[in-house]
């Protein structure tokens, strides 16, 4: 129950991120750009996804890699420590979901109820 | 799957070092100034700072090493909803905007953890204990 509580507070968390890119709410008040389309459709469908526990495993492995790939592009260059980086945020969510794409979605997912593990 | 299910207690062990030294990482910014704090973190301590700082370094130190972890990791999370709810939540209700993601993100992963233990790669793991 715990994973699954883990599960949907970080993939909620994530979609705040894709609607502000898709929609505008919550506004960061960033300016859109050519990755801002693609990266919303991530998060705030595969958050989606990860949130309902459905197809948890492949979807938390991409999202995982989106991570992996924002942070080392975007943060990391500004300093090793992910505290001066502001990459906090991102690390967790990549370790997080690496381990949802092993674990799954746990007893509360879409996934159980469809019988996959 | 792209990720085999036999590896969700190795990858749990990965989790609880990131985060842990993560999180590790606030506690020697106040207690050491390492890495050094950003202006206006860096004034003198007060009894909340003490207690977090605390608590961070002690809970995040068990953590990266797996020792203890579901105690640990339980007084952390407990941190970090205090935390969140009293630094970060009167700032606005969305995470992401109130300076509160990665701290609610840690009170959500310390609480699996209290749940999960430590995984295979854990000094828990090597003494016995889950």
């Amino acid at each position: 129950m715990a994973l699954s509580l883990m599960r949907v507070a970080v993939a909620l968390s994530f979609m705040q991120h894709g609607t502000d890119k898709l929609f505008g709410f919550p506004d960061f008040g960033g300016s859109p750009d050519a990755l801002t389309l693609p990266l919303g459709i991530l998060e705030f469908g595969g958050g989606g996804l990860v949130a309902l526990g459905l197809f948890t495993r492949p979807i938390a492995f991409i999202l995982s890699g989106q991570m992996a790939v924002a942070y080392w592009w975007v943060h990391a260059p500004g300093s090793f420590y992910p505290m001066a980086n502001g990459g906090e945020g991102a690390l967790l969510y990549c370790f997080a979901f690496l381990y949802l794409a092993a674990a799954g979605g746990g007893p509360w997912s879409l996934d159980i109820l469809r019988g996959r593990e | 799957m792209p990720i085999p299910a036999g590896w969700a207690s190795k990858l749990l062990s990965v989790l609880r070092i990131a985060a842990g030294l993560a999180f590790l990482e606030h506690g020697t910014m106040k207690w050491l100034h390492f890495p050094p704090p950003p202006e206006g973190m860096s004034g003198p301590m007060n009894a909340m700072t003490m207690a977090s700082g605390t608590i961070e370094l002690v809970a995040g130190a068990l953590l990266v090493i797996g020792l203890f972890t579901r105690p640990a990791a339980f007084i952390a999370s407990g941190m970090c909803a205090v935390g969140y709810f009293m630094v970060h939540a009167p700032g606005g209700l969305f995470p992401a905007l109130n300076g509160g993601e990665a701290i609610m993100l840690y009170c959500f992963i310390f609480l699996y953890l209290a749940a999960a233990g430590g995984g295979a790669w854990s000094v828990d793991a090597q003494r016995g204990k889950s």
